[in-house]
């Protein structure tokens, strides 16, 4: 996962990413994102999970939810563990650039995280939290909003609960 | 006197492939272990898996080795062969020639491998072979194009002049594939450590969305239409997330497709065009083709188009446009070079901005330039829809 040159260019300007790129936190206490249990968000069922590499430097913990209200509502959570803040807000930028359609919307500051964009009625919620960045999205045809859920997991990470 | 088969191994050479099977493993976790075929091991085909590169393969005769042991009696050695059971035709189709109906009842068409051909195995003071070199004289691999077929042998011994005894059966699971596959596939290392040889699992797909193709392009394109028609059932395009990868996002997570594709929750529903081109290339590369995912853009308007899983002709979730797109591209991924593009269908008539729409999925379409009519123009009809081929690669597999 490494954008083209060309299209992070347009993507930092698209997103004012100078506005948002130099994060705190991370260099000298980092977050480390641990494999996912399967009880961090209530409501839902851990249907599989991963981890993985995906380019030196960052680790991705990825699962797949099933809603226990039988619903048939599957979510995907992406948390990806970075070298530093910065390097987070850089992953951000670049999952950003991952969407074929129009610009997501910039959350306000204190919304979620250190900086959270969305995508629709929060059906995609993508925020940073210190060296983690962090993606939710409906992975089933039967949609809904993530707001709940996108709080749960940065309650985690600022707990320390779902990163250590 | 009695002699029992002990095992089959098909891939019996790691650094070739004009002789015998390409090396494989099952998915991401499981190696394929020569002998491929075992003793007590091996029950249903997909137990025995086997690949084959046609073009590799090509002039030359290919091998198995089959290991035997003497359980009985004092024969030092002894006559092999493998009857294919497919292959057979019996009494009961003597009878229907005889009446003039084989015109309408036709018997199966033999194994792609054919018969194992006769050969005399000689056991050592302990009653093993060892492994012993057999080939397969009536093989079909240069006829079968992309094929998947369930091998099964009928193997018999004899001593001397004696009749033929029966040493049990066995069956395979075999593909055929126009050759080599190319990357993100590999051939080497062939330890069980590398998970860029072809899988089975994929491989299984791969050669009934392409069976039947004779050359890389016509595997290419029917792999397209396969990916495509996922659509509806399995797959749709992500119009909820803004178009955003999920397969193929840095490598491509192929076990989670295939997961997708065998009812599993995979990584859900959605898909985007990086996706498609990924699905596209790797399952094509697998089975003879040689095409990359590459990128044009970066932000264009586009016609209207029926993407994957819609039956809505919109210009994507009605967006209008896209920031990029990303297809199966052959060569250099430039203007002249053609695509294959799984995850929408564009309109070729002479107003591809307006209705009625004539739809068509692009496969082995020339990008072109503006004016010239191919996909490009088909496409979109104003912004930056140029290639980027500093974009192109071939994701790994995991």
């Amino acid at each position: 996962m490494q954008s083209d040159p060309g299209l992070l260019a347009i993507l930092r300007e698209r997103y004012r990413f100078a506005e948002w790129s130099e994060g705190t936190g991370g260099a000298k206490d980092p977050l480390r994102v641990t494999p996912l249990r399967g009880t961090e968000l209530p409501g839902w069922r851990l249907e599989r999970g991963s981890t993985s590499t995906p380019r030196p430097g960052v680790s991705l913990v990825r699962g797949m939810w099933l809603s226990l209200a039988g619903n048939d509502r599957l979510m995907d959570l992406e948390l990806f563990e970075c070298d530093s803040a910065s390097a987070a807000r850089l992953l951000l930028l670049e999952l950003l650039g991952d969407m074929q359609g129009p610009p997501a919307n910039r959350l306000p500051p204190d919304a979620l995280g250190d900086v959270a964009f969305n995508v629709g009625a929060d059906l995609t919620i993508m925020f940073v939290r210190a060296n983690v960045a962090v993606r939710l999205r409906n992975a089933g045809r039967n949609t809904t909003g993530l707001t709940a859920e996108a709080g749960a997991i940065d309650a985690l990470l600022s707990a320390g609960d779902a990163a250590r | 006197m009695s002699v029992q088969l002990e095992s089959i191994a098909f891939n019996h050479d790691s650094l070739g492939h004009a002789s015998d099977a390409l090396n494989i493993r099952r998915n991401e976790a499981t190696a394929v272990t020569v002998p491929e075929w075992q003793r007590g091991v091996s029950v249903q085909p997909e137990d025995s898996p086997a690949a084959y590169a046609i073009a590799a393969v090509q002039g030359h005769t290919p091998t198995i080795k089959a290991a035997f042991r003497r359980t009985s009696g004092e024969a030092r050695c002894v006559h092999v062969r493998a009857l294919d059971v497919k292959g057979r035709r019996g009494c009961l189709y003597a009878i229907i020639e005889a009446l003039g109906l084989d015109r309408w009842l036709r018997p199966p068409p033999a194994s792609i491998l054919g018969t194992v051909a006769k050969r005399e195995v000689c056991f050592d003071v302990n009653g093993l072979s060892g492994p012993v070199s057999f080939e397969l004289p009536h093989h079909r691999l240069a006829s079968s194009g992309v094929a998947r077929d369930e091998v099964m042998w009928q193997w018999q011994y004899r001593d001397g002049g004696g009749a033929w005894q029966q040493m049990g059966f066995t069956s395979h699971e075999i593909f055929a594939v126009l050759d080599v596959p190319t990357a993100p596939w590999q051939q080497q290392p062939s330890g069980s450590a590398n998970v860029q040889l072809p899988w089975a699992d994929a491989l299984r797909h791969g050669c009934a969305w392409a069976a039947g193709s004779q050359s890389a392009d016509a595997a290419t394109g029917t792999v397209t239409e396969a990916v495509y028609a996922l659509g509806g059932s399995l797959v749709e395009y992500d119009c909820p997330g803004g178009g955003s990868s999920h397969y193929s996002l840095g490598n491509f997570d192929l076990t989670a497709f295939l997961d997708r594709l065998s009812g599993g929750p995979g990584n859900g529903v959605y898909v985007n065009c990086s996706d498609c081109a990924t699905f596209v290339s790797t399952f094509a590369n697998l089975v003879g083709g040689d095409v990359w995912q590459s990128r044009m853009g970066w932000g264009f308007n586009l016609n209207p188009l029926l993407a994957i899983g819609s039956s809505v002709w919109q210009t994507a979730c009605n967006w209008g446009g896209f920031s990029y797109h990303e297809v199966a591209w052959k060569g250099a991924c430039t203007a002249n070079e053609h695509v294959f593009d799984a995850c929408l269908q564009v309109d070729i008539d002479a107003h591809p901005t307006v209705a009625p729409h004539t739809g068509e999925l692009p496969r082995n379409m020339r990008f072109g330039n503006p004016g010239d009519g191919d996909y490009r123009d088909r496409l979109s009809p104003s912004g930056t829809c140029d290639p980027q081929p500093a974009s192109r690669q071939r994701r790994a597999v995991t």
